[in-house]
């Protein structure tokens, strides 16, 4: 074959000089025969001749190309798996021997856990008392191999767990035919569900009146404390509080005193002016005295006249009437400067006394004047005091309408339980009336084609689930404890 | 001028006392029972916030935002959902619904009042 090839590469490589001999003879040729039709056909004729040659000799050349290609590739290829097979064989012989203690060790830790679990099945036969069915007997006390041991036991495994779902139907048969359990539920889940809701409406009602009695608590004492500051100390609407009506009080009064002791200094001036009266009275005492004693010397001078009249005899019977007559004058004014004087010590005792009455009314007055100026003050005082404890009572009701505000707020925080729980019992009764609509529909299933379709609980459970609103019922759901959060206050803004 | 606040909640308790806390404060309180009647009192006039439960028969808080989201007059009135719903996945729907705070019963009024300012004025 090797041969071929060389023959037929050197025949091929042989006619590219062949070819380019016979290309440069014809065209020496042709050049030398100055271009001759003939000669140029010939010419032609030997290049397509040459061309000829060379295209077998290439063709040929690869056909033995290909075939000693193909023979090649068949002797790698058999060398190749000779050798894969040789290193196979050495690498299955060097993993069987190194398995082979680990293989032995997983065969004796298999056939331990064999073992136990043969032993716990026998346990559970002699829980179900024997029950257990297709318990295969020992055939010899050979022992048995480690496939036999499995099939066995997967054989057990089967027929129990056949034997465990047959005794499962019976008790949800069982249970199922509880004689009246679904007519009782039938009857007894709507009264529930209306328990539950009038308990829920109930408790929302009294929630409600508590919240606005609480409410109307509130505002009654807002009323209150406005009332006490406005009392205390005025309002838009009014003149003023008591601060302001003390004060007010306090300068009324004091023009009272003011005007009493404008009164007692008038009459210290009447007093000055009755005592002044006494000294003109004096004046006019000592008048008297002075017309009683010109009406006395009158009286003597009248007395001498009469004397000289009656030495003169009847010349002087005329003067000494006149004498008589200036006596009777004299006489008659004495009486009068008596009088006037008796008259003087009349007025002087009745402004004597006068005065004395008046000195007594001021002292008097002025005692009144000094005693109600104290006790105004006294009772300007007192109210005082009581407006300051007014004032007092109206900060501590307002401190303590502030605090009671407060624990009303917190109350209405806490008030709002009825809601959560109005929540959660309006979803108690929707499943306790879906539980009753369902086994409605059983009956009536079972009284038209009587079969009797089972509760998927698990199922229903996960519809339960999905109806809350809070992670409290779905902890108590999943079987924990609910922690009761009633201060919880979130806010999340968005 | 008093502000208006409509507020849309189920259960009567909760009703009297938010009515009482927000009139304390001064604000004039529209009440609702239900997603459906507070839409039959938005009839046009000023309302400055709008608080409502999720939980509700008839129309649930949820649709009832997106309802009143629909109404060109309201369609910038911020709501607050108050509610003891706290799971995220209704917080995010109402989140999409156009919901600006969401407070999970049971609220202190301070804090509730507090946000409630923060929206008005916003």
């Amino acid at each position: 074959m090797e041969e071929a090839m060389k023959f037929y590469r050197n025949e091929y490589w042989l006619t590219f000089p062949l070819l380019l001999c016979g290309a440069l003879g014809v065209l020496g040729f042709t050049v030398s025969s100055r271009f001759e039709i003939n000669n140029l056909v010939m010419a032609a004729g030997l290049i397509v001749m040459f061309a000829g040659l060379h295209l077998r000799s290439r063709s040929r050349y690869r056909v033995a190309l290909q075939m000693q290609e193909q023979s090649l590739t068949e002797r790698w290829q058999q060398d190749y798996e000779q050798k894969i097979k040789a290193l196979q064989h050495e690498h299955s012989e060097a993993v069987s021997r190194a398995g082979s203690s680990q293989i032995e060790a997983e065969r004796k830790h298999i056939g331990k856990l064999i073992n136990e679990l043969t032993q716990c099945f026998d346990m559970l036969s002699s829980r179900l008392d024997g029950q257990e069915p297709g318990k295969p007997q020992p055939a010899s006390n050979e022992p048995l191999s480690l496939d036999a041991r499995i099939t066995d036991l997967t054989q057990r495994f089967d027929v129990l767990i056949g034997f465990l779902d047959s005794k499962a139907e019976d008790a949800d048969r069982q249970e199922f035919s509880i004689e009246g359990l679904d007519s009782l539920c039938q009857k007894v889940l709507p009264i529930w569900s209306n328990q539950v809701e009038m308990a829920r409406r109930h408790t929302e009602e009294s929630i409600s009146d508590l919240a606005e009695r609480f409410d109307s608590l509130s505002k009654r004492l807002d009323a209150a404390v406005l009332a006490s500051q406005s009392t205390m100390e005025g309002d838009h609407d009014s003149n003023g509080g008591i601060v302001e009506l003390l004060r007010d009080s306090q300068q009324a009064l004091s023009s009272i005193t003011q005007a009493l002791s404008t009164s007692l200094e008038e009459k210290e001036k009447l007093l000055r002016s009755i005592e002044d009266l006494s000294g003109y009275t004096d004046q006019l005492s000592k008048m008297a005295w002075e017309v009683s004693s010109i009406a006395s010397q009158t009286n003597l001078l009248a007395l001498n006249a009469a004397v000289q009249a009656a030495r003169a005899g009847d010349a002087g019977h005329g003067f000494s009437v006149v004498a008589d007559e200036v006596r009777k004058l004299s006489r008659s004014s004495g009486d009068v400067g008596r009088k006037i004087t008796e008259t003087i010590e009349a007025v002087n005792d009745a402004i004597e006394n006068t005065l004395v009455i008046s000195h007594k009314f001021a002292r008097q007055d002025k005692e009144t004047l000094n005693s109600a100026e104290q006790i105004i003050a006294t009772v300007l005082s007192h109210f005082t005091r009581a407006a300051a404890g007014l004032s007092d009572s109206a900060e501590l009701l307002r401190s303590e309408n502030t605090a009671i505000n407060h624990a009303i707020a917190d109350v209405f925080v806490d008030l709002q339980f009825q809601d959560r729980v109005s929540q959660i019992l309006t979803l108690v009764c929707g499943d306790l009336n879906k539980l009753e609509q369902h086994l409605e529909a059983l009956k009536n299933e079972k009284d038209i084609d009587g079969s009797c379709r089972s509760v998927n609980v698990e199922k229903w459970l996960e519809e339960l689930s999905m109806t809350y609103t809070m992670e409290e019922q779905l902890k108590v759901h999943s079987g924990e404890k609910a922690e009761i959060n009633t201060h919880q206050n979130t806010i999340t803004f968005f | 001028m008093a502000k208006t606040i409509l507020f849309v909640e189920d259960s009567a308790s909760v009703r009297q006392v938010m009515n009482s806390t927000l009139t304390r404060e001064g604000y004039q309180v529209i009440l609702a029972s239900d997603g459906q009647d507070a839409m039959g009192k938005l009839d046009g006039s000023k309302i400055h916030l709008i608080i409502s439960d999720v939980n509700m028969p008839n129309m649930d808080g949820i649709s009832f935002v997106k309802q009143v989201k629909q109404l060109p007059a309201y369609k910038f009135t911020p709501i607050i959902m108050l509610t003891t719903e706290n799971q995220a996945e209704k917080m995010n729907e109402g989140k999409a619904a156009g919901v600006k705070a969401w407070i999970v019963k049971p609220f202190q009024p301070p804090q509730l009042l507090a946000a409630i300012s923060q929206l008005i004025q916003a």
